[in-house]
């Protein structure tokens, strides 16, 4: 490593490296103001890394970008200040000024790399342009820094004359890492670096992080919804909540023994790896508040089990309630919430005869100017009525295209696959999609959308389509009432459940849910989990959960199949495989699984 | 790259025959017969005749068809039945005129174009964006005519900077050349231009919020920079297929702009040869226009490949 550290850590004095005090951001929409961030206190020492977590929607995002002064147009500061070395408040700053702290005194690392870099230029002439943004060398001397960052982050420095769609993914995340550090910032905020990324891929991009924070003794701001990931890798956390800062401190302290309970909350939702199959999920109820409309007390007053009538009318400030630690909450609770683990009610499986057969199924797409991708490889699985049968793997997996095989939207080149019952195929196995904002028709009302696979497939006369579209709904945990409306008025988690009875309309006897969970947050994703097991239970229906959250996957399923690069490596029951996995390749996903509980605590727990 | 434009050739031939049969049924379907022009007045049926035959109109259709793209292939356009001579000669300068004329109105399109559109882009403030919006507007909907004969005025008459109309060469005397050019050329460009600062506009204005520009924003790179190496390039794209579009355009605008110019072009040819049907001419013409597309279409693609490295590299 060549690199120098310009910050030597023992500057690590009682100024904070960067500061904000009571920050306030709205945003400009068609609403009216949306108060997205209502006075956040946060504050970050040289070398060490800060976790901010919270549900989406909770202002982690909009802090980010305001500590830079880098919102879009629609969003302002309305308040507050962000210190940075205790004296430059970057609020008031000159626009001139600015310029010169963002790359150089502060980097930022977003979410999406597929988009984070210019499709135009190569990467080199992106790095150089960092470089010579804050007058780094000449041309020889930036080519020689460029190289050398490109090696910092892991990638061979010959790749220099590459475009960004030549890059995967993770490869593309390091090279914006390196765009950060070109100027060797002393902060590096990073939001949500590697959500869009594999889980393996993950631990490496934020090994990386970590790694450079040693060395360089660069100060991390790391956002992210997973608290595995929090618990890994940060010293301390701050949690958000309706766009305040609800709970801060070290991360043994608050993941171990949260005061608020949002934290507590949302430590319980969390999928956890060692939790055996079969457990329901802890999701809190409610939704998050809209920030559009004016908040009263506390923001989470209308979702908590502890509330008292204070909170509906005061709003609680950060207050210390250790040494170290400090909660905005007027009864925040005096000692570790253990959670009992709740099973889930469930049938066993009824193994005689099975409702879905894939044997020897193999898919392979070619597409001109490109090599052929062997897709699916000679898959074989049973499932059997009842049963959830799991399916992970990395993407590009072939898990998607094995529900499309089964669905009948993709046809197999060879093997065959079989589903039992009286119903044609379309009517049997149908699907719960991923996005649930991209898969329900916008111009539809719900209870359309409910009924369309009964008007495509002729069932009923539609006084009973009617009748069943209603049922349907309050199956799913929608007030029937909702059937007049627009997809636009409801949340990723009800949007996930409009989905979920769109998808039971015609009875079908096999339900594939493609990662049908992954884009909502814990609590949420909790409750939709809890959801499918319960219609499980009571309808008998199998189910072939497609995640790649392991946990998650864990939690739902009886059985649980590995795929990689299109075929099946293992397979087994769901507790063994996690357990004891065979398999190379399942033991990398597993290891790089994040565990949410701090390895202090996990280290007590073993003794 | 090469493979690329070798796989893009037979398209482009068909266009051109299918382009060449369709002029020359379309022609012979116009009612009006160049024999009964040259017959003079008051000819006999038997003189109207005797023409066709000499010019060979009285053949079988596809016989007539076939011998004139026969013809076309060994380099010989015919001649013409009534403006008179070889079809190769009436082009000829005339076609050096008409190139001018539409290279000057491009490079007015590519510089005035974009500056417009980064301008309506990035103005702050009511009344300049209200301003460039209205100088937009008048561009793209005022006709050719309109616009020719307000720049007269304005440059020629009441300015007088620059000659009303007419032509000089411009390979003899650049010059003087260029004095002649500069108002037919403004004119011509105007509606392209308007056009493409209107996709400039929208594409920059994209741009400036994807993710790479933020990314440049975070890293310290100046507002500027990012308007011109971020955005502009990245709202390049979707122009270079109005651009392939506007040059189709501006050979149209062309006819009225040399007729209001005195500019000695193909349009003025075209007119004579359309007002007396004289199929070799006109046919020649058209698709002289149908084979400048199909390059212009080509060389958009090879454009489109030079700027966006995804289609480049694949
Ligand atoms: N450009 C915008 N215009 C209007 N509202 C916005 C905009 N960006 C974010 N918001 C709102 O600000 C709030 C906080 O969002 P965000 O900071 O993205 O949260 P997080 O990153 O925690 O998911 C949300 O209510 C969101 O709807
Ligand atoms: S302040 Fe009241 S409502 Fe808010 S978290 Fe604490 S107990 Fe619950
Ligand atoms: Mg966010």
């Amino acid at each position: 490593m060549t690199v120098t550290i310009d910050k030597p850590a023992e500057v690590r004095a009682a100024i904070p490296l960067l500061a904000a005090h009571d920050l306030r951001v709205v945003f400009d929409s068609a609403r009216g103001p949306v108060h997205a961030v209502r006075g956040v206190d946060l504050d970050l020492a040289a070398g060490e890394m800060l976790g901010i977590v919270g549900e989406s929607g909770s202002g982690k995002s909009t802090t980010a970008l305001a500590l830079a002064r880098m919102l879009p147009p629609a969003g302002r500061i309305t308040g507050g200040s962000v210190l940075l070395d205790g004296d430059t408040d970057l609020v008031a700053a000159s626009e001139a000024a600015l310029t010169g702290v963002r790359g150089r005194r502060i980097g930022m690392v977003f979410q999406d790399p597929m988009t984070s870099l210019n499709p135009l230029l190569t990467v080199r002439r992106q790095l150089d342009e960092a470089l010579r943004a804050h007058g780094f060398g000449d041309r020889g001397a930036r080519r020689a820094r460029s190289i050398e960052l490109l090696e910092l982050v892991g990638i061979p420095g010959a790749r220099l004359r590459g475009y960004p769609h030549q890059f995967s993914g993770g490869m593309r995340q390091r090279v914006m890492i390196a765009l950060a550090l070109a100027n060797r910032p002393d902060v590096l905020i990073a939001d949500e670096p590697t959500t869009a990324l594999d889980p393996t891929v993950q631990a490496q991009i934020l090994e990386l992080l970590d790694t450079l924070r040693r060395e360089l003794g660069t100060a991390v701001l790391l956002i992210t919804h997973n608290m595995g990931v929090v618990a890994e890798r940060c010293d301390r956390v701050a949690v958000m909540y309706g766009g305040r800062v609800v709970e801060q401190g070290p991360v043994a302290e608050v993941l171990s023994a949260p005061r608020h309970p949002y934290t507590a909350g949302l430590l319980r939702a969390v999928p956890r790896l060692d939790t055996p199959a079969g457990t329901r999920l802890a999701g809190i109820p409610g939704t998050p508040p809209d920030l559009a409309l004016p908040v009263l007390g506390c923001a989470f007053a209308n979702r908590c089990t502890a509330a008292v009538d204070r909170c509906r009318t005061e709003q609680p400030d950060l207050a210390p309630v250790t040494d170290t630690a400090r909660t905005a909450c007027w009864v925040p609770s005096t000692e570790a919430s253990a959670h009992p683990l709740e099973p889930i009610v469930r049938r066993a499986p009824d193994p005689t005869s099975p409702v879905l057969e894939v044997s020897g199924v193999s898919k392979t797409f070619r597409s001109r100017g490109r090599p052929a991708v062997s897709a699916l490889t000679d898959v074989d699985l049973v499932l059997y009525p009842g049963e959830t049968l799991g399916v992970v793997g990395e993407s590009g997996s072939g898990k998607s295209t094995l529900a499309r095989a089964i669905v009948g939207i993709h046809k197999p080149d060879r093997g065959v696959i079989r589903v039992a019952g009286k119903g044609r195929l379309a009517r049997e196995v149908q699907m719960v999609f991923q996005d649930p904002y991209a898969s329900l028709n916008p111009r539809m009302t719900v209870g359309d959308i409910v009924a369309d696979p009964l008007h495509a497939q002729h069932i009923g006369t539609p006084l009973e389509r009617r009748a069943r579209v209603l049922e349907l709904l309050e199956r799913v945990g929608l007030d029937p009432a909702v059937a007049s409306r627009f997809p636009r008025d409801f949340s990723g988690g009800q949007r996930q459940r409009i989905g979920i009875a769109r998808a039971l309309a015609p009875a079908p006897s096999v339900l594939i849910c493609d990662e049908a969970v992954s884009a909502l947050d814990v609590s949420v994703q909790a409750q939709v989990v809890n959801l499918l097991a319960e219609l499980q239970a009571d309808l008998g229906l199998a189910l072939l959960f497609i995640a790649h959250d392991l946990a998650v996957v864990r939690s739902i399923s009886h059985r649980i199949v590995v795929l990689r690069e299109g075929r099946v490596v293992e397979t087994g029951p769901a507790d063994d495989l996690v357990a004891h996995p065979q398999d190379p390749y399942t033991k990398a996903l597993l290891a790089a699984v994040p565990s949410p509980v701090p390895a202090a605590m996990r280290a007590a727990e073993a003794a | 790259m090469t493979g690329y434009l070798l796989r893009r050739l037979p398209s482009a031939l068909l266009v051109l025959v299918l382009a060449s049969f369709a002029i020359f049924a379309i022609l012979r379907l116009i009612p009006g017969d160049p024999a009964t022009t040259l017959a003079g007045s008051d000819p006999s049926p038997d003189t109207i005749a005797a023409i066709r035959a000499d010019l060979g109109l009285d053949r079988p259709f596809l016989a007539q068809y076939f011998s004139w793209i026969g013809d076309l292939l060994s380099g010989d356009p015919g001649r013409s039945y009534l403006i008179g001579g070889q079809i190769t000669d009436l082009i000829g300068d005339r076609f050096g005129n008409t190139l001018a004329l539409a290279i000057g109105a491009l490079v007015l399109m590519l510089v005035l174009g974009p500056i417009l559109g980064v301008l309506c882009a990035t103005a702050r403030g009511r009344v300049p964006r209200a301003l460039l919006g209205a100088v937009n507007s008048v561009s793209l909907t005022v006709p050719v005519f309109v616009t020719g004969v307000l720049l007269v005025l304005l440059f020629a008459v009441t300015w007088r900077l620059l000659p009303p109309g007419g032509h000089q060469s411009i390979v003899a005397d650049p010059v003087i050349g260029l004095q002649y050019l500069v108002l037919p050329a403004l004119c011509l460009a105007l509606p392209g231009s308007a056009v493409i600062a209107r996709y400039i506009k929208d594409g920059v204005l994209q741009a400036l919020g994807e993710d790479y520009v933020r990314t440049a924003r975070s890293l310290g790179v100046s507002r500027r920079r990012i308007l011109w190496r971020h955005a502009l390039p990245n709202a390049l794209p979707p122009v270079l297929t109005v651009l392939g579009m506007q040059v189709g355009a501006l050979l149209g605008g062309a006819v009225v702009v040399e007729a209001l110019f005195a500019w000695p072009g193909l349009g003025q040819l075209a007119e004579q040869g359309v007002a007396r049907r004289d199929y070799p001419v006109v046919q020649a013409l058209l698709l002289l226009l149908v084979g400048v597309y199909v390059l212009v279409q080509l060389l958009t693609d090879i454009a489109y490949a030079l700027l966006d490295p995804r289609v480049r590299l694949g």
